[in-house]
């Protein structure tokens, strides 16, 4: 193999080097069978064969006639393969193709990968997915209280709650060192005498605007219920602050609302810390109704009847937000590139709960498809949209 | 309609500054130069494309010239610190401190830039005032640990005794004028310990490269009317230009704004917009500004608010909270129909403000 590959770069005339390529071709044949992606050589008649030449990316390698050859060019780069997800119809190639289509420094064209600066496996060689819009909503339900979505960084699938950067740090301090235990059993002691008031003023008004708009008050509460709410929530801040100096932390850091985490009307750190507390961990709130300390406790009535409404199925049970890749619980939000039909252009939303729009690409498809980065992950084996 | 634009926009920002029409998405990237101060006027339908259209020109320009330099400047200063702490903390404490701060570095150039270095709280190193004895003192401070409060002192500066010193150097009495101006960067800072000198000295030469430094910014901005530029009083676009340029004036690398253009008046109604602009307003952020010239058919709110739905701008999508609406006050003459414009942020997919976020950043390590 060697002294013919060796004769053909020496080869003294075109016959000859066409000869000797072709006996490289033969002894690969013999030497390998034909891989199971084999397919027809662009150019049979540059080896004087005028019928279908059947050929794989190993023989293409050591072809005399590889560096005119644009099949070569394709072989010779890293390149991505497109896995369906389900059974939705294939975007025109021209389309797909086009949205690798960039340019470097220099403003020359050049082939770019579309996820990178999105993803850490941009630019190598893997997978991409594609799936219709509808099949992949069907497991990117948003949940939560909040449509402006764009900035917040991933998705808990069990309960349809998008994460947000603030979430993340916040829900890893609560998940180690048992500071989630110490906090049940603070608020169980339920010793709240004599605590200083930790919310401010101005958020008063805002709490209102909070607690209506996340369904624990109405328009028609009454004062004592908004009293309640503000004593609950003090008492809350006051065990998150003592429990956890990195909650104290929290606070004060220059976390902006829409960026890192959803936008609370503009509330102190404190508040924003408490209320994202409780949209994650709302079952906490029976340690602290339950604490025997409260019987005796002012409104207490009404601190009962909001702990009820408070309350929901809500809670992170793991401890950190790494997925377990059984259940596949927690997504980062996938970037996507849609191909959406002129007349589907409406109804689309560029943000899903589990993914971005990154960009979308006018195409004839039926209906509007995703181009999904797995981030590392393979769709086709784990998550929801494999079973689709 | 995007020349018209952009003549306007020529006569208000310095002539330096570059303005580049780009017709379509491929025309944006093909006109990424990494230097000077430059406009991309586009129209709003390609605001679609912002993520992907911002990510690669970030990227592109992190690996370019300016970059390279604004991070060597930037492991100057880790490497002088770094030798402090072993002083001062101890070799394991010091390490620790160095791959943190390599990694927020990083962090902050690519998605802020140099200037994130210097912002208070979320950056590395800034200067607060302190009054003692009656004086009042410009404290630069460095951050040492992962807290905003970890911060030590470096150098500092009795502002009024730096500018009497100043006034009367070479006997120019005269320039005693000044004296009621505030001295700028770290001129006439001396380092409270002289082992902080390393670490004072790469700090002032890092600030120093990035104040001089004029030419560095671009500008994206994604434009939509319902008619010609030439209908809409002068002054009526100039001041929502201008208000576009105050919005982004603090903004180092880039920023990405929309504007949109509307006369409310009868004939324009047929004048839509295309189901991919509409799509692309999806990508506001919250923060619009919205400018509002009174015509005589005296519209109320409601109405304006009807007749931009019928053309396709849903305004409760745009006008959430942080929002702004003005009245313009530079009125000359009273036009038949209400002139609107609105000003709003486009979501880039950047975080540039997150003090924690790397532009994409996700939950899993990969």
């Amino acid at each position: 193999m060697v002294l013919l590959f060796n004769s053909m770069i020496e080869a003294k005339n075109p016959a000859d080097f066409q000869q000797l390529t072709l006996s490289i071709q033969e002894q690969l044949r013999k030497d390998n069978s034909l891989s199971a992606n084999s397919f027809n050589c662009f150019h049979p008649k540059w080896f004087g064969i005028s019928d279908d030449l059947l050929v794989d990316d190993t023989i293409c390698r050591f072809c005399g006639y590889k560096l005119s050859c644009e099949k070569f060019q394709v072989i010779n780069h890293d390149s991505v393969e497109i896995f369906q997800l389900d059974d939705s119809s294939y975007p025109e190639k021209s389309i797909v193709e086009s949205c690798f289509d960039g340019f470097d420094i220099n403003g020359n064209p050049e082939r770019t990968d579309p996820f990178m600066g999105f993803s850490s496996q941009a630019g190598n060689a893997r997978k991409l997915f594609l799936i219709s819009v509808a099949n992949f909503n069907k497991f990117s339900k948003n949940n939560s209280h909040y449509k402006k979505i764009e900035p917040a960084i991933g998705y808990d699938s069990k309960f349809g709650q998008p994460i947000w950067i603030f979430d993340q740090i916040l829900l890893n301090e609560i998940h180690k060192k048992n500071v989630l235990k110490k906090i049940q059993k603070s608020l169980s002691s339920g010793n709240f005498k004599g605590l200083k008031q930790l919310l401010f003023q101005s958020d008063e008004h805002r709490l209102r605007l909070i607690a209506i708009e996340l369904g624990w008050c109405t328009q028609d509460s009454s004062e004592e219920d908004f009293e309640a709410l503000k004593l609950i929530l003090n008492r809350i801040a006051h065990v998150l602050l003592e429990t956890s100096t990195s909650l104290k932390n929290l606070v004060i850091q220059p976390f902006l609302p829409y960026i890192d985490h959803p936008p609370n009307h503009g509330c102190s750190g404190t508040l924003n810390l408490v209320i994202r507390f409780l949209q994650f961990h709302s079952n906490i709130l029976s340690y602290y109704s339950s604490s025997p300390m409260r019987l005796n406790d002012i409104l207490f009535e009404s601190q009962d009847r909001l702990v009820k409404s408070m309350i929901s199925d809500i809670s992170f049970v793991f401890d950190s937000l790494k997925s377990d890749d059984k259940i596949f619980r927690y997504f980062p939000r996938f970037p996507m590139i849609a191909f959406v039909p002129n007349d589907k252009m409406d109804g689309l939303e560029l943000d899903f709960a589990s993914g971005r729009i990154i960009d979308v690409v006018g195409s004839k498809t039926f209906e509007p498809l995703l181009l999904i980065d797995g981030l590392g992950h393979n769709l086709e084996l784990h998550g929801p949209w494999s079973k689709c | 309609m995007l020349t018209d634009l952009s003549n306007f926009l020529s006569t208000l920002v310095p002539k330096s500054h570059d303005l580049v029409i780009a017709k379509d998405k491929s025309h944006i990237y093909s006109n990424m130069k990494y230097k000077g101060t430059r406009y991309f006027i586009s129209s709003i339908k390609d605001a679609v494309s912002t993520p992907s259209l911002i990510r690669g020109f970030h990227r592109n320009m992190t690996e370019s010239n300016p970059f390279i330099k604004w991070r060597r400047l930037i492991d100057d200063v880790i490497r002088s610190a770094y030798r402090l702490f072993v002083d001062l903390k101890g070799l394991d404490n010091a390490e620790q401190w160095q791959i943190d701060a390599i990694n927020g570095s990083q962090k902050t150039l690519a998605a802020r830039g140099p200037i994130g270095f210097f912002e208070e709280g979320s950056g590395y190193s800034w200067i607060v005032k302190e009054e003692r004895d009656e004086k009042q003192y410009d404290v630069l401070l460095f951050r040492h640990g992962n807290d905003s409060n970890d911060v030590m002192k470096i150098a500092e500066r009795d502002n009024y005794a730096y500018l009497i010193t100043e006034a009367n150097k070479g006997g120019n009495r005269k320039q005693n004028a000044n004296i009621d101006k505030m001295p700028l960067g770290y001129d006439g800072m001396e380092v409270i310990d002289e082992r902080f000198r390393e670490l004072f000295h790469s700090l002032q030469y890092l600030h120093s490269n990035w104040a001089h430094d004029t030419q560095r910014t671009h500008h994206h901005l994604f434009f939509w009317s319902n008619d010609k530029i030439e209908t809409y009083q002068s002054t009526f676009v100039k001041e929502a230009l201008q208000r576009y340029l105050s919005s982004i004036s603090n903004e180092y690398m880039f920023s990405v704004q929309g504007l949109i253009l509307c006369r409310t008046d009868s004939n324009l109604q047929s004048i839509v917009m295309s189901s991919l602009e509409r799509l692309s307003l999806k990508r506001v952020r919250p923060g619009s500004i919205f400018l509002i010239s009174e015509g005589s058919d005296k519209m109320s709110k409601k109405s304006i608010k009807k007749y931009l739905s019928s053309v396709g701008i849903e305004i409760d999508y745009m006008h959430q909270t942080r929002s702004e609406i003005s009245i313009h006050e530079c009125q000359i003459e009273t036009k038949n129909a209400t002139e609107v414009a609105i000003i709003f942020p486009i979501w880039d997919g950047m975080w540039k403000e997150s003090r924690d976020i790397d532009g994409e950043q996700i939950i899993f390590d990969h």
